[in-house]
């Protein structure tokens, strides 16, 4: 008889263990998948949050106001573009996200307007691209216009708008910051734009490097060196005319936030892991204790090892399957059911990741197998011409 | 059919080693009809699992079909086990979860339409043609080892070993599993059967006394 038919026949028989061998294995999948959907939202309200605070580095030109600075958000000075090129050709600095901006308030249509032209994220050079930019990846003749610029004017997508002779249509009217006030009467654009309404060719004001917590190979990791220090030295051979700002104190935050999130995975997984293995195992157990005359029966009918050990198993593997697909989907429902709550702003990251999917299937196929794979061996080590004795 | 030289079968039970089965020699002819009969703890079953190659012996050797069962591989042996010998058991050991069509059918080293058509064949002989899609919990115990008997027969066997048989039998269920049995014997198979009774001497051409894992 077909394997697959013995499988099938025999779930329907014992229906309940099935059930609640299929409820651990799901019950595991959904956790993680909900965990890891979480997270990847955690990771991307981290950013959101680290963006609306400020930039973990920020390379100003020399000589700025700080008072000035510190008031309107940018330098009144400013630096060559080719500064970020520098940067990015460092090959002594650690980041993953760098952008310039050159920023300035102008009226506009009877209004005070930050013009912001910003460039596209740079990535490190050997870097992995990072699956969501954390600042706005504008082309050159698009804006977008903040809140109550947007209001003011009636600009929506679409619409056309001039500055100092320079047309750009609007790409986005952007949503009501709640962070920062001054968002809302930005108008974003390419910094080659920028650069050419302000007559600023080849100029930037401000260079940002998020996650730059300013590693400077050769410190050896040693934490009692002056990291702001080392970095200022670094940076002073590659930007001559620059100001150095480090957020150290964000920084610390944020690695001290990954790694409490990484230690609490580090225990809460094995240890799901564990008990629900456990379950299982005693399911199993429970399973093939039942099946012990079915096995003798079996043997003595010819089958051989490989041949039971797939009727046993393969069960599982079903298991897994199924699991993986309810846990899948389960986990995910339950994480954007949960995430509105939990991070406002990023939620809406969270969505099917079917990449995670496929690693879910295999993790819940393997993991199913291992947890009975022990009870499986025992029950068809035992002695056939014990089991099917007279009881 | 059967030679049986010096066997042996032994086990340990807490710290003693127990004969089950003590140098014992025998040879059973094609197409006999044996009953193996003694008490409790006689090594019955062990004999008779021992020629039906599923209990390793401590030491002897064992012929079955002209084979010496245990210089097989465990490989080899489950293939000449499916082959030539069919099992009947006091608990008849039917799965549960499948009819009584695809307990027969679970016994088949072939699952094609011919097999299929011997199964019909079988269970019309055994008188289970209407019992063929119930499932074991659904069967009186007579039926339950009509069922087991057909399953031994379905590789068509020339070896059938029956463990108590009719053990848990009324004694009118009990004598048609033994004509079943002595219908096959007519057939020309040979057929051991370990039983406490004495009901089977009657169908039997040699009945065989075991003591003490001797014979008597």
């Amino acid at each position: 008889m077909i394997i697959l038919k013995l499988i099938l026949k025999e779930i329907i028989y014992s229906k309940y263990n099935f059930l609640l061998s299929l409820m651990a294995v799901t019950a595991g999948v959904a956790l993680f998948v909900a965990f890891f959907a979480t997270t990847l939202a955690s990771d991307l309200e981290t950013k959101k949050i680290m963006l609306d605070l400020g930039q973990n580095l920020r390379v100003i030109p020399k000589h700025t106001a700080m008072d000035f600075f510190y008031d309107q958000g940018f330098s009144d000075k400013v630096m060559p573009e080719a500064y970020l090129a520098n940067f990015v050709n460092s090959s002594s600095l650690v980041y993953t996200h760098l952008t310039a901006t050159l920023q300035r308030k102008i009226d506009w249509q009877g209004s005070k307007v930050i013009m912001t032209g910003v460039l596209p994220e740079q990535y490190p050079k050997n870097g992995k691209k990072k699956d969501m930019p954390t600042t706005y990846s504008i082309i050159p003749g698009h804006a977008y216009v903040g809140h109550l610029i947007a209001k003011q004017n009636n600009l929506k997508k679409g619409d056309t708008l001039d500055i100092a002779g320079r047309s750009l249509i609007v790409e986005t009217a952007l949503a009501k910051s709640p962070n920062d006030d001054r968002d809302n009467i930005r108008i974003f654009m390419h910094l080659h734009d920028a650069q050419t309404i302000l007559n600023l060719p080849q100029k930037i004001n401000e260079i940002k490097a998020l996650e730059c917590l300013c590693f400077v190979e050769g410190s050896g990791g040693d934490q009692s060196l002056n990291l702001e220090q080392l970095a200022r030295k670094e940076l002073a051979t590659i930007l001559p005319d620059a100001e150095v700002l480090l957020s150290r104190g964000i920084a610390d935050v944020r690695q001290k936030q990954r790694a409490m999130i990484q230690k609490y995975a580090a225990f809460v997984i094995p240890t799901l892991c564990l008990v629900l293995g456990l379950c299982l195992a005693i399911l199993t157990l429970l399973n093939v204790r039942h099946r012990r005359h079915e096995i003798g029966i079996m043997r003595a009918l010819g089958y051989g090892t490989v041949r039971i050990s797939t009727l046993l198993l393969g069960k599982f593997v079903l298991i897994g399957m199924v699991a993986a697909t309810v846990g899948f989907y389960a986990g995910t429902a339950l994480a954007a059911h949960v995430g509105p709550d939990v991070f406002p702003i990023t939620a809406h990251a969270i969505k099917p990741n079917y990449d995670l999917f496929k690693k879910a299937g295999v993790a819940a196929v393997a993991f199913s197998i291992v947890s009975a794979f022990l009870p499986v061996m025992i029950a068809i080590s035992m002695d056939p011409a014990k089991t099917l004795k007279n009881d | 059919m059967i030679k049986i030289k010096n066997l042996t079968g032994a086990y340990k039970k807490a710290s003693t080693t127990i004969k089950a089965v003590d140098n014992l020699t025998l040879d059973i002819a094609e197409g006999e009809f044996v009953t193996i009969e003694g008490p409790s703890g006689s090594g019955k079953t062990t004999l008779l699992m021992t020629i039906g190659t599923m209990l390793q012996p401590t030491a002897g050797q064992v012929m079955v079909c002209g084979q010496d069962v245990y210089a097989l591989s465990a490989g080899q042996r489950n293939r000449f086990r499916a082959g030539h010998i069919g099992f009947v058991f006091q608990m008849f050991h039917l799965v549960p979860y499948l009819s009584v069509f695809e307990n027969v059918m679970l016994a088949a080293i072939k699952q094609d339409g011919p097999t299929r058509v011997c199964v019909r064949k079988l269970l019309d002989e055994l008188g289970l043609s209407s019992r063929s899609t119930h499932r074991p919990e659904q069967l009186s115990t007579g039926e339950k080892q009509r069922t087991a008997i057909a399953r031994a027969l379905l590789n068509d066997p020339p070896l059938i070993l029956a463990d108590e048989p009719t053990g848990n039998l009324d004694p009118e269920n009990a004598r048609i599993v033994l004509n079943h049995l002595s219908d096959v014997h007519k057939t020309g198979r040979t057929i051991v059967v370990v039983t406490h009774g004495r009901e089977a001497e009657d169908f039997a051409t040699r009945q065989i006394c075991l003591k003490h894992g001797k014979l008597a």
